[in-house]
């Protein structure tokens, strides 16, 4: 690469990060920032920009939802509480609404068996060792998604 | 001695981040304070590199049963935490795909409106084909790429914090960003695929009403 190739390429890298943070910030001007960089003709850093631009819109923030946050709230903190369970089975149940018919008994019994079993092993009470709560979850949580794809 | 003392009546969710990690270890009610500060983004990372909320919810899951086993290992000498989970994150990615062979590209089960208003439903539904062809795009990309992609326009960070979670130079992560924009930009070409090609034509039909109106 030559020296004038050299300089383009870090012109462009330059132009590209200031219209992302631009773009981020909701404040770019991409006629503006070609013409600062001397740029305006350049078809190809026009197109970059418009990929970029387009990758914003696709990219929106997405919401776990709430009862997979509570859920692996309460497995992970051995939260001990009666509506723990409920949310347990709630998003079991979420789940298995994306699942054809034919596999939702089948993921259906494994899924709650494993929930009532997350369940009481989080809540068999005060004395039990924290890291091995950790650890058991550990072990079981892999199963669920497996034992399902597979059904 | 021990450090990770705490008076009775503290209060977590006011906590400083390198508290709660120095707690983590011991106390879970400091480990479910920092679940509950990123979970979502941990979760919008894994949205976006499977493509499913069913893989999302399962990898992240997998993410906080690990931070929470290994927590006593991170070192915060120069890595945010946020950055560590990141880490964490990437390699279960990685070997998701290593153990499932599974590189297809999954179609977005689920897209959230776009910031383009149009009352016509068929434009809508064009706008997300093109939408989701561009996100099919990205999967197809390296893994690094694909991250420094979501690093930068989900979790809209600098380049310097991007550097930090992927242990790359602020240079280094702005020459990645122009190739990867490269990369796409010759992928969508070589499959014929215009982007905003339906937006522009909305915008366009909306300037010629307004003129004749």
């Amino acid at each position: 690469m030559n020296a004038s190739n050299t300089q383009y390429e870090i012109l462009l890298q330059n132009l590209l990060a200031d219209h992302a943070d631009g773009l981020l910030k909701g404040v770019v001007s991409t006629t503006a920032l070609l013409t600062r960089y001397g740029l305006t003709g350049d078809l190809y850093v026009k197109n970059l920009i418009h990929i970029a631009e387009q990758i914003q819109l696709a990219m929106p923030e997405v919401e776990p939802s709430d009862a997979f946050v509570a859920a692996l709230y309460a497995q992970l903190v051995g939260e001990h509480d009666h509506n723990m369970f409920d949310r347990l089975v709630a998003w079991r149940i979420e789940r298995l609404r994306h699942l054809p018919p034919h596999m939702q008994l089948a993921a259906g019994l494994g899924g709650l068996t494993l929930t009532a079993g997350l369940y009481w092993i989080v809540t068999r009470g005060r004395g039990v060792n924290f890291q091995s709560v950790v650890k058991a979850a550990g072990d079981l949580l892999p199963a669920l998604p497996s034992s399902e794809r597979s059904a | 001695m021990n450090h990770n003392t705490r008076p009775p009546d503290f209060d977590y969710a006011s906590a400083d981040e390198s508290e709660l990690v120095a707690l983590a270890a011991e106390d879970k009610m400091a480990f479910g304070e920092l679940y509950q500060r990123y979970v979502k983004r941990i979760y919008n990372y894994f949205y976006y590199r499977m493509g499913s909320h069913e893989d999302a919810e399962d990898l992240t899951a997998r993410v906080f049963i690990r931070a929470m086993a290994h927590i006593e290992n991170y070192d915060d000498r120069g890595v945010p935490f946020s950055a560590w989970l990141y880490r964490i994150a990437h390699n279960l990615v990685a070997n998701w795909h290593r153990d499932n062979d599974r590189h297809k590209v999954i179609p977005l089960d689920e897209f959230l409106a776009n910031k383009i208003l149009t009352d016509a439903p068929d434009t809508l539904t064009e706008i997300k084909e093109e939408q989701e062809l561009l996100l099919a795009s990205i999967r197809r990309l390296p893994e690094e790429r694909q991250q420094l992609i979501f690093l930068k326009f989900v979790e809209r960070m600098s380049n310097q914090e991007i550097g930090e979670v992927m242990n790359r130079t602020e240079g280094a992560i702005k020459s990645l960003y122009h190739r990867t924009l490269s990369t796409l930009h010759e992928d969508l070409t070589t499959k014929g695929i215009s982007l905003g090609r339906v937006a522009e034509e909305v915008k366009r039909k909306r300037r010629v009403r307004k003129n004749n109106a």
